[in-house]
C-alpha cells in the first residue's frame, strides 16, 4: 500500500480535519475532492509531512515521517498552488539547484518534460504565467522518479489543450503499475474519467471514501414530477431539487429497491454529486 | 549549503516581498531621512548630513532585513529530502550570514567617517559594535503567526514575545540615533570632555546589551520553531 492514513485528526485554528482514513494502492489515481474550506489543502500539507497530525497513523510505502522523512521525501513529487522555487532563477538552474537534494533526479527526464510541456529552460522563473509554472512544477515532480504525484488543484490553471496532454502524462505515469497519483480538483469531470479512487471530504470529515466504482453504486439520481420523487422513502433521500424540468433527488442507492416506472434513474457525475451533498449542507435537508 | 543561503538572502530582495511591506520601509525611509533630520537639524552643515546618512542606510537596512529575512527556510526547502541536521545548518548558516551582512555592511558605510576624521578610531569601534548587536536582535526574528501559534494560549505568548521584540527594537533604534547625535554634536560643536561622550554611549550600551544577550536566549526556540513548516508558514 502506497499510502495509508488512519484516522487522521489535525486541528487548524476552529477548523479539524477529523478521522481521516484512505488506502491507496500502487498504480491508481485518487480524487480528492470537496467545496472549498472543505480540508483538501490541509490535509494535502499533512500527507506532505509539513503539518503534523494531532492523531492518527500516516505511513507512505510503509515508512512514517517520524522514522524515515528523507527516504518519503525522495519518493513525493508535488504540484502546489505556492510559488515554490527561486523567482530570479531560470528553470533548469531552478532543477539543478532543488533537484540535487532528490537520490533520483535526472536532469535529462526534467528537460524531456519540459520540452514536451513547451517551456524554455533558460526563461526565469518570475517571467512565467501562473499555469506555466504549475507545469514546471510538475515537470520537476516528475524527474526523480517520486513514486507518489499528489497535486493540489493544478487543472484549472491549465489551457484546455495542456489539460488532456496532464490527463495524459498521468496515465503514463501510473501505467507501469509502481506509481500513484492524489489529484485535488473542483473540475471534477475529469476525474469522472480518469479516477480510480475518490476521497470526498466536506468540513473536514470523510463524506465519502473508495474507489469510484462503489460511490457510482452507492448513490443515484432521481429525475421526475414532485409527487413522485416525494413517494421516495425519505431516509434514502439526501437532497431535493426543483427545477423547471421536473424535481431531481440524489438518493442512496439500494441495490434491491425498485424505483418508480415513471421516474429517470441515472448514476451521478461527481459534479452532480458534490453539488447535492452541499446543497443539503447549506440547509434544505431532506434526508 | 552556504552558497543556497548566500543566493536565498538576496533572492529574498525582490519586489513580491517589498511589496507587503511597502508601507512600513516608505515610511522608515521618509522618517530617517526627511522628518527627523529636519526636526534635530542634522542636515545644517554637510558633515553632520553625512554621518547621519551614512549611518542610517545601514540601519534601514538592517530593519528592511529583519522583515523580509524572517527566520525560516523558503516552502521548497520543507519539501525536499533534508535530514533535520541539514534544515538545522539552513537555518543557522542563514542567521549567521545576516548577521555578518548587516554588521558588515553597517561597518563599511561608516569607515568613511573614520578614514575622513569625522569620528575617532574608538567611537567607528562603538558604532560597529551597535551594528553587532542590531543584527543580533533582529536576525532571530520568526514568524509570529505560524500556524501552529493559532492556538489560542500560544498566539497570546507569541504577541508577547512580539510586544518585548518590539520594545528591544525601538531601544537598539534610540541607541543608534543617541550615537547619530554623539557624532553630530561631536562633529559641528566639539565635544568638551569624555563625560559628554558618555552621555550617549551610556544608555546605548546599557539598554541595549542586556536586551540583546536576552534575545539571544530564545534563538534555540527560534531555530526549533524554524525547522517545522507549521510554526512557520500560517498556510
Amino acid at each position: 500500500m502506497l499510502l495509508q492514513l488512519k484516522d487522521i485528526s489535525k486541528s487548524l485554528g476552529k477548523f479539524r480535519i477529523k478521522d481521516i482514513s484512505v488506502e491507496l494502492p500502487e498504480g491508481y489515481i485518487m480524487g480528492l475532492i470537496g467545496p472549498n474550506g472543505s480540508g483538501k489543502t490541509s490535509l494535502i500539507h499533512i500527507i506532505l509531512g509539513l503539518y503534523k497530525a494531532n492523531a492518527g497513523e500516516l505511513l507512505i510505502d510503509g515508512m512514517s515521517y517520524e522514522d524515515s522523512e528523507v527516504e518519503i521525501r525522495n519518493l513525493i513529487g508535488t504540484v502546489l498552488l505556492d510559488e515554490l522555487f527561486d523567482h530570479s532563477a531560470t528553470l533548469k538552474e531552478n532543477g539543478i539547484n532543488y533537484g540535487a537534494y532528490y537520490k533520483n533526479f535526472s536532469l535529462e527526464i526534467l528537460e524531456m518534460y519540459m520540452k514536451r510541456f513547451g517551456l524554455d529552460g533558460d526563461r526565469k522563473f518570475k517571467k512565467l504565467s501562473k499555469g506555466e509554472k504549475l507545469k514546471f512544477q510538475f515537470a520537476f515532480a516528475l524527474s526523480y522518479e517520486a513514486k507518489l504525484l499528489i497535486l493540489d488543484e493544478p487543472t484549472a490553471n491549465f489551457d484546455p489543450s495542456f489539460r488532456k496532454e496532464f490527463f495524459a502524462v498521468l496515465k503514463e505515469y501510473i501505467a507501469d503499475g509502481t506509481k500513484s497519483v492524489i489529484l485535488s480538483t473542483h473540475l471534477t469531470e475529469d476525474l469522472d474519467k480518469i479516477a480510480d479512487y475518490i476521497l470526498y471530504i466536506e468540513k473536514g470529515s470523510t463524506i465519502f471514501s473508495g474507489d469510484i466504482e462503489k460511490l457510482r453504486d452507492t448513490y443515484r439520481l432521481i429525475t421526475g414530477e414532485k409527487y413522485k420523487i416525494n413517494l421516495l422513502p425519505k431516509e434514502q433521500v439526501i437532497h431535493v431539487e426543483e427545477g423547471n424540468y421536473g424535481t431531481r433527488a440524489l438518493v442512496n442507492h439500494r441495490l434491491r429497491y425498485t424505483y418508480d416506472k415513471e421516474v429517470t434513474v441515472a448514476v451521478p457525475t461527481l459534479e452532480e454529486l458534490m453539488y447535492f451533498i452541499t446543497k443539503r449542507d447549506k440547509g434544505d435537508k431532506r434526508r | 549549503m552556504t552558497g543556497r543561503v548566500i543566493k536565498d538572502y538576496f533572492a529574498a530582495f525582490r519586489w513580491g516581498n517589498f511589496k507587503e511591506k511597502v508601507a512600513h520601509f516608505a515610511y522608515l525611509v521618509f522618517y530617517f531621512f526627511a522628518i527627523l533630520p529636519t526636526i534635530v537639524g542634522f542636515f545644517e552643515t554637510w558633515e553632520s548630513a553625512l554621518i547621519y546618512v551614512l549611518m542610517m542606510i545601514p540601519t534601514i537596512h538592517i530593519l528592511n532585513s529583519g522583515s523580509l529575512h524572517i527566520m525560516k527556510m523558503p516552502k521548497m526547502m520543507y519539501m525536499v529530502p533534508l535530514t533535520k541536521e541539514m534544515k538545522r545548518e539552513y537555518i543557522v548558516k542563514s542567521a549567521i550570514f545576516r548577521i555578518c551582512f548587516c554588521s558588515l555592511l553597517g561597518m563599511i558605510c561608516t569607515l568613511p567617517l573614520m578614514l575622513l576624521g569625522l569620528c575617532s578610531a574608538i567611537t567607528y569601534v562603538i558604532i560597529a559594535y551597535d551594528y553587532v548587536t542590531f543584527a543580533l536582535l533582529l536576525c532571530g526574528m520568526n514568524e509570529r503567526y505560524g500556524l501552529e501559534e493559532r492556538n489560542a494560549w500560544q498566539e497570546a505568548r507569541s504577541d508577547c514575545r512580539g510586544l518585548i521584540q518590539g520594545i528591544d527594537m525601538i531601544i537598539t533604534v534610540i541607541s543608534l540615533f543617541l550615537i547619530a547625535c554623539m557624532l553630530s554634536w561631536d562633529t559641528n560643536e566639539g565635544m568638551k570632555n569624555i563625560y559628554e561622550n558618555l552621555l550617549f554611549i551610556i544608555p546605548a550600551i546599557l539598554f541595549q546589551l542586556p536586551l540583546t544577550i536576552k534575545h539571544m536566549k530564545y534563538w534555540s526556540t527560534a531555530v526549533e520553531k524554524a525547522l517545522s513548516y507549521e510554526r512557520s508558514f500560517d498556510k
